[in-house]
């Protein structure tokens, strides 16, 4: 064995992967060669030293507190983010149930001729500028012909949780959720939002998700183009689970 | 109860049960950090960061490797991360937190030790945190944690060739350190 056929054997040898010749012929090559043998003497020792370097190491108990208080702390955000969508679900549900409960009943603010002959978005059959008849799904046309929608689909592995961020937004831009529909496929929230607030509320909804996008025209024609001179805009957010 | 019982119950967020699982591998994990970090200090911080990290993926822990290795690949990346974050900030040397009380020794509760091989352990530390980050990572978990290559593999995402490559230069300086303090480490001058 020469040097250099030592030093590409040295590695083999440490991690105990040379058969018995090879060994053997490592080992006096190294007896006989000062370099070489200062060589294996250091890798012995590196091996031994490294094999135990963590004798007798403890994980100081700061260190064990500190991990564990975060992790229950991340644990606490998350459940109040579970919270917090639900409530906003809940709200969402109560806010539908006084606007259809106004509108049987005559509410003077948002008379039920008032529907008549204005254009909305149904999700019932999708087709805009439609006659409305009074039904949860007319509520975003409400009250204004200068009502403009668009949706966009919000792709998400957490529905609940991209749900509370979506009221969130919704606060933010002085936004209303107008009803919310939940199916096995998505959930499905309406909000109304000012035409001034509709594009920064809309670059904030893209936000939420793992992906976001337009959605189609649901009669499978164009997504609605925004329109942010409109008074107000109707923004359909479908959930979706990625 | 079993892992694979407590991996289900962690990934649905139940924090006791994730504590109870990684509480059996936080000094395996803290021994990385450290060795990964060379001090304390940053040691804890990472260790805090890679649970972290762990508890926010644990649902999407697919077990395409086993648990132990996903949590090293964690570790490791984690330590990395924080490493070259550190490598924008004013450095504290070694030198540094031994002014400042820190002790290499204060992790070993054996006061008989001689004092030659105390020497010897805490020069091999600093040899180690001198190493580069690629070479340290790939010797910390074969030398001082003992995985097998393929592991190592596994857990740094590189080729077993080019993680037998770093582990030997790796060695190779470790060993040229000992050699520049024959006297202390028995050498002969050569």
């Amino acid at each position: 064995m020469d040097c250099s056929e030592f030093r590409r054997l040295l590695d083999g040898y440490v991690d105990g992967e040379l058969d018995e010749r090879e060994r053997g012929a490592l080992e006096a090559h190294a007896a006989a060669c000062d370099g070489c043998g200062a060589q294996l003497k250091a890798a012995r020792q590196l091996r031994d030293m490294l094999g135990h370097i963590n004798d007798g190491l403890s994980v100081p108990l700061p260190a064990q507190a500190a991990w564990r208080s975060a992790v229950r702390a991340q644990a606490r955000r998350q459940r109040m983010k579970r919270v917090y969508a639900a409530c906003g679900a809940v709200a969402a549900a109560c806010v539908l149930t006084v606007g259809v409960t106004a509108m049987l009943r005559g509410n003077p603010a948002v008379p039920p001729e008032a529907f008549e002959g204005r254009t909305a978005y149904v999700e019932a059959d999708g087709i805009d500028g439609v006659e409305l008849p009074a039904g949860e799904t007319a509520l975003l046309a409400a009250d204004s012909e200068a009502l403009s929608y668009v949706d966009r689909v919000v792709l998400t592995d957490d529905i609940a949780t991209a749900q509370g961020y979506l009221m969130d937004i919704v606060a933010e831009y002085g936004a209303t959720v107008e009803h919310t529909a939940e199916s096995a496929e998505d959930t499905r929230v309406y909000v109304r939002v000012s035409g001034e607030n509709a594009a920064d509320f809309l670059r904030a909804v893209d936000a939420i998700g793992l992906e976001s996008d337009e959605a189609a025209g649901t009669d499978g024609g164009e997504a609605p183009a925004l329109d942010e001179s409109a008074q107000a805009v109707g923004v359909c957010v479908i959930l979706t689970a990625a | 109860m079993n892992e694979d019982k407590l991996i289900a119950r962690a990934a649905r967020g139940d924090a006791a049960a994730f504590n109870e699982l990684l509480g059996a591998y936080e000094k395996k994990m803290y021994a990385i950090c450290l060795r990964m970090s060379g001090n304390h200090e940053d040691a804890q911080d990472c260790l805090q960061e890679t649970m972290l990290r762990v508890y926010r993926a644990i649902s999407g822990f697919k077990r395409q490797s086993s648990f132990s290795t996903w949590l090293y690949r964690v570790a490791m990346n984690t330590c990395l991360d924080e490493l070259r974050k550190k490598r924008n900030r004013p450095s504290t040397s070694l030198d540094g937190l031994l002014e400042t009380g820190w002790s290499p020794s204060d992790e070993f509760d054996t006061p008989e030790r001689h004092a030659l091989e105390r020497e010897r352990q805490q020069e091999i530390r600093r040899a180690i945190a001198e190493l580069p980050e690629d070479m340290r990572a790939a010797v910390v978990l074969r030398d001082i944690e003992g995985l097998p290559y393929e592991e190592i593999a596994r857990v740094l995402d590189i080729n077993v060739g080019t993680i037998k490559s770093r582990i030997s230069r790796g060695r190779e300086k470790l060993r040229e350190k000992m050699q520049a303090k024959a006297e202390l480490f028995d050498m002969p001058d050569v």
